[in-house]
Order: structure tokens, then C-alpha cells, then sequence
């Protein structure tokens, strides 16, 4: 069987620095794969290559055979890959309803299946549809956010750092409504998160970044069993 | 007084129409365009060059606004789309855009101020003691016209919402699918439009020079601080506020300092509320 992203050997290049240094992986149809590595480790700018938002210097992403990569943000989402950031981004004064109507209507022939209230009820986000999306807490609007992506009707997520500023019992929540997304819609997931609670039981495979390169890829057991990420990344985790 | 007040309104409709269409561009693409008044020049000297051709006035005032909005779009084509990332370089570029529409329009009509004719130069509109001039008149007509147009296509197409999507969170909106090139072009173009409104509107209560724009985009630079920054219907409301000031300090004060009575408004705002008249959190074009 095919796999429906396909990472092979991208390089992201700033003048002599190698930011992304040959990275490959694949990622099934429903699968949810964790990103992980120390800050700078190229994670962020692997994400902006999957997305669309940075070109790679070299290798290329192909969604199910086709190459989605260096075509322009805009052309990723259309073509089925929606991303969130580690800041928030919403449009404040809107209400989430309005918002999510927003995205349909950009995304003309590949928006979500799902309607508004299935998305809410997937993330958990039930009663606020009609709330700015401004007025809601700290931890609803990042779901806002991923809600947004999802009314694109996108085929891979890419989730960049989550669960920050969530407490415990808020991205427990979150990792529920990921894995949710995963299974019942069969969205692909790529997550950065340097929360290895939140990650580890979320992730279905772990790849470590370092240095723009991958350190080590494998199951969450076998990430945490590996000397090398051990030693350099993940310590007592 | 009540004289007075139109002519404050008549003022306040031609900055009104040219701070909308700087307040959509700096709201899209936070860009202060000053090259908005060389946007104005060619669209006036276009509808003077087609009018003296001999073509009916309606057809040299559409000429002039579409100029407009074709000269708008090249400028964000051609130079404002290139310093997207490095915003630091705006103002100088909107300034040396300025000077080269203007100085296109010296090579080309001279610096001798141009008489635009229109069929309603000798119309004037009696109410009482009101008197207003068929110019003024059309101008406020066109004005209103404009503006509903440009609420209509905001509130109510998806390219409007998209437009208002990227004023209050450009990445967000690009997380969306929206194309961020479409909008900064489509901005440009109903800045251009509005601009070659503003021309036709404007080019027949003065002269057509070179020049004719200058004090007009100072004061809707002032309307555009007024109102918040990114804020369409702050700028209509700065716009009034400011043409009824100017009309009344003119009228009571001394004309010699209609202009100042604008800035000192600005300044009271600035003290007083930092963020314009209609500042919320968030940018917006709406």
C-alpha cells in the first residue's frame, strides 16, 4: 500500500546553513506521527516545508503520489495539508461559526465532509460555535485553531506545539480530540510538541530531529529506549 | 451654519474615499501607501485626456477610475509585492512610487494646472439658504455610491471576507487556503478604483496638476489615524469628523488654518484615544 504523505530526503538550506538535512518519512491514512527535538533542531522549518510555506532546497512531499511541496501555501491547503501554528492565529472579533464558514468557502471542492458540529463535537468545542473566537479561553482556541484546518477538509494535519501553555487535564483533552480526528475522519497527523506527556501515548511513530537531521525514528517505546535520545534530547522523560 | 456643515460634508466625502482606500491597503498589507496620490494624478489626467479627446464625460470619468485601479495593481505588482518581508522598506518605496507617478505626469502634461470639464459644472442645487455646486454634489453622490459598494463586496462575497480574513491575521488566513497574492492585488485595485473615484470627483472642484493630491493624502493619512488603522468605517467616520472640522474652523476661525484644525484634532485623538475612533484589539477591515 501506498502511503499517503511521503517525505523523501528534503533539504532546507538558509545561505550555508542546512535547517532540514535529509529528512524522510511516510505517514499512512490515519496514522498520527510525533515530531520531536531540541529548539533548532529544524522541526518548525520542516513543518513550513510540508506546508507549503517554505520551498525545499532539495527532495520533495508527494500526498498520495502527487509532489505538494514549493507550491505556495494556499496551493498545500487545496491540495489536502492544513497546519496550525504555535501561536495562535484566529480571527479574533469572528465567531468560530463564521470563521469555519470562512474556510469552507476558500477551499471550494475539498472542504470537510464534516459539518461545524461534528468538528465541534470531535475537539470538544460544543456550545461555543457561536462565541468570537477572542472571547474563549486559552485552550479553545487552540482547538479553534485546529477546527479551522480541519474545515478545510485536509487529508494531513500538521499540529505545531499544540499543547503549549495547557495544563495536565487540557492536553490529555487535546491528545483525546487528535487521536479522534485521526481515526474517524483518517486525517493524517504530524505533531511537534515538546510535552513528551502529551506525545508519547498521542504518537503512533516518533521521529527525532537534531540538527536538522533525524536522530531516530520508531515507535514511542522505542524512542524512549534509544541511548542516543536519551543523551541528547529527551534525558529522564 | 448649516452651509458650513455641507461644505464639511463635501470635504469629508473626498477624504473619506481616499482614506478607505489607504486604510484597505495598510489593513491587507500594512503598507503606507503614498503612491496612492500619484494613483489619483494619472487617473485625473486620464479622465482629462479622454474628455478633451472628445469623449462624453461618463466615459472619460470610467476611463479614469479604471487608470486608477490599473496603475494601483502595478504598483503592488511591481514593487510592493517584493518587500512583503521587510516592511521597514514601505514608506521609502511608497514614497519613491510617489515620485515617479507624479513625475510621469509632469513629462507627460506639464506642470500647468488642466481645467476638468463636467456636464454639471454650472448645476447648482438650491435648499433655502443652501446652496451646493453641482461638482460637490456629484462628489458626495459618488462617494456614498462607492462606499456601499465596498460594504456590500466586504460583508457580503467571500472574497470580501477573505480580504477581511487577511486584515485581522495574515497568517491565519493563509493557514486557511486564501491566496495572499489575490488579496494584496485585489486591495490594490479598490484602492485604485476608490482612488480614480476620488479623481473624477475631486479633478473638477480644483485643478489637475501634478500636485493635486498632496494636501489630500496628508489629510486622509490623518482620517486613516482617526478612524484605527485597517478600519474601513473608521475612516468614513474620520473622514466626516474631519471635513466638518476643517469646514468649520475655515468658516469661523481663518481658512488660512483649515489644515491645522485637522492636526489638531489628530493630536487629541492620539492623546486621547491612542488607537483611533473605532480601536479594538484586533486590525480590521470592515
Amino acid at each position: 500500500m501506498t502511503a499517503l504523505l511521503t517525505v523523501d530526503n528534503v533539504v532546507k538550506r538558509y545561505g550555508g546553513l542546512a535547517a532540514v538535512d535529509g529528512v524522510s518519512f511516510t505517514l499512512d491514512a490515519g496514522g498520527v506521527l510525533g515530531l520531536i527535538g531540541p529548539n533548532g533542531s529544524g522541526k518548525t522549518t520542516l513543518l513550513g516545508v510540508l506546508a507549503g510555506t517554505h520551498d525545499p532546497t532539495a527532495g520533495t512531499v508527494t500526498l498520495d503520489g502527487r509532489v505538494a511541496s514549493g507550491r505556495g501555501a494556499h496551493r498545500a491547503v487545496r491540495a489536502g495539508i492544513a497546519r496550525t501554528f504555535q501561536t495562535t492565529r484566529l480571527f479574533g472579533t469572528w465567531t468560530l461559526r463564521d470563521s469555519l464558514r470562512l474556510a469552507r468557502g476558500e477551499v471550494k471542492g475539498r472542504t470537510s465532509a464534516a459539518s461545524d458540529d461534528d468538528i465541534a463535537d470531535l475537539l470538544g468545542l460544543d456550545g461555543l460555535l457561536d462565541r468570537p473566537c477572542g472571547a474563549l479561553t486559552s485552550a479553545a482556541q487552540r482547538l479553534a485553531m485546529i477546527a479551522l484546518a480541519l474545515a478545510t477538509g485536509p487529508r494531513v494535519l500538521l499540529l505545531d506545539e499544540p499543547a503549549v501553555g495547557m495544563d495536565t487535564g487540557e492536553s490529555a483533552a487535546l491528545a483525546a480530540a487528535v487521536r479522534r480526528v485521526a481515526d474517524r475522519l483518517g486525517v493524517a497527523v504530524v505533531v511537534v510538541d515538546h510535552n513528551m506527556h502529551f506525545l508519547m501515548p498521542l504518537a503512533d511513530r516518533v521521529l527525532v530531529m537534531a540538527a536538522g537531521a533525524v536522530l531516530a525514528a520508531g515507535t514511542p517505546e522505542e524512542i524512549r529506549a534509544d541511548e542516543a535520545v536519551i543523551a541528547s534530547y529527551l534525558g529522564g522523560a | 451654519m448649516i452651509q458650513v456643515l455641507v461644505n464639511g460634508v463635501f470635504l469629508g466625502c473626498l477624504f473619506a474615499v481616499v482614506a478607505v482606500g489607504l486604510t484597505l491597503v495598510y489593513g491587507v498589507m500594512e503598507v503606507p501607501n503614498f503612491a496612492h496620490a500619484g494613483v489619483i494624478v494619472l487617473a485625473a489626467y486620464t479622465t482629462w485626456s479622454v474628455s478633451h479627446a472628445g469623449a462624453p464625460f461618463a466615459v472619460a470619468a470610467l476611463a479614469g477610475i479604471a487608470c486608477g485601479g490599473l496603475v494601483s495593481v502595478l504598483t503592488e505588482v511591481l514593487a510592493y509585492r517584493w518587500i512583503i518581508t521587510r516592511p521597514a522598506a514601505a514608506p521609502a518605496v511608497a514614497l519613491g512610487l510617489l515620485l515617479i507617478l507624479q513625475n510621469v505626469a509632469l513629462r507627460l502634461y506639464g506642470g500647468e494646472g488642466r481645467s476638468l470639464d463636467t456636464p454639471y459644472d454650472t448645476v447648482l442645487l438650491k435648499a433655502g439658504s443652501v446652496s451646493l455646486p453641482g461638482v460637490k454634489a456629484a462628489l458626495i453622490v459618488l462617494a456614498v455610491l462607492s462606499l456601499v459598494a465596498l460594504h456590500l463586496l466586504l460583508s457580503r462575497t467571500s472574497l470580501g471576507r477573505a480580504m477581511r480574513a487577511v486584515a485581522q491575521d495574515r497568517e491565519a488566513a493563509a493557514m486557511l487556503g486564501i491566496p495572499m497574492r489575490r488579496q494584496y492585488s485585489l486591495a490594490f485595485l479598490i484602492a485604485g478604483l476608490l482612488g480614480g473615484v476620488a479623481a473624477v470627483a475631486y479633478g473638477p472642484t480644483f485643478q489637475v496638476s501634478p500636485y493635486m493630491a498632496d494636501d489630500v493624502l496628508l489629510s486622509a493619512f490623518v482620517v486613516v489615524v482617526l478612524g484605527g488603522l485597517g478600519s474601513v468605517w473608521g475612516a468614513v467616520a474620520g473622514g466626516l469628523v474631519l471635513g466638518v472640522v476643517e469646514g468649520l474652523g475655515a468658516a469661523y476661525v481663518s481658512a488660512a488654518y483649515q489644515s491645522a484644525f485637522g492636526f489638531l484634532i489628530l493630536v487629541l485623538i492620539l492623546v486621547l484615544r491612542p488607537g483611533g475612533l473605532r480601536s479594538t484589539n484586533a486590525r480590521r477591515v470592515a
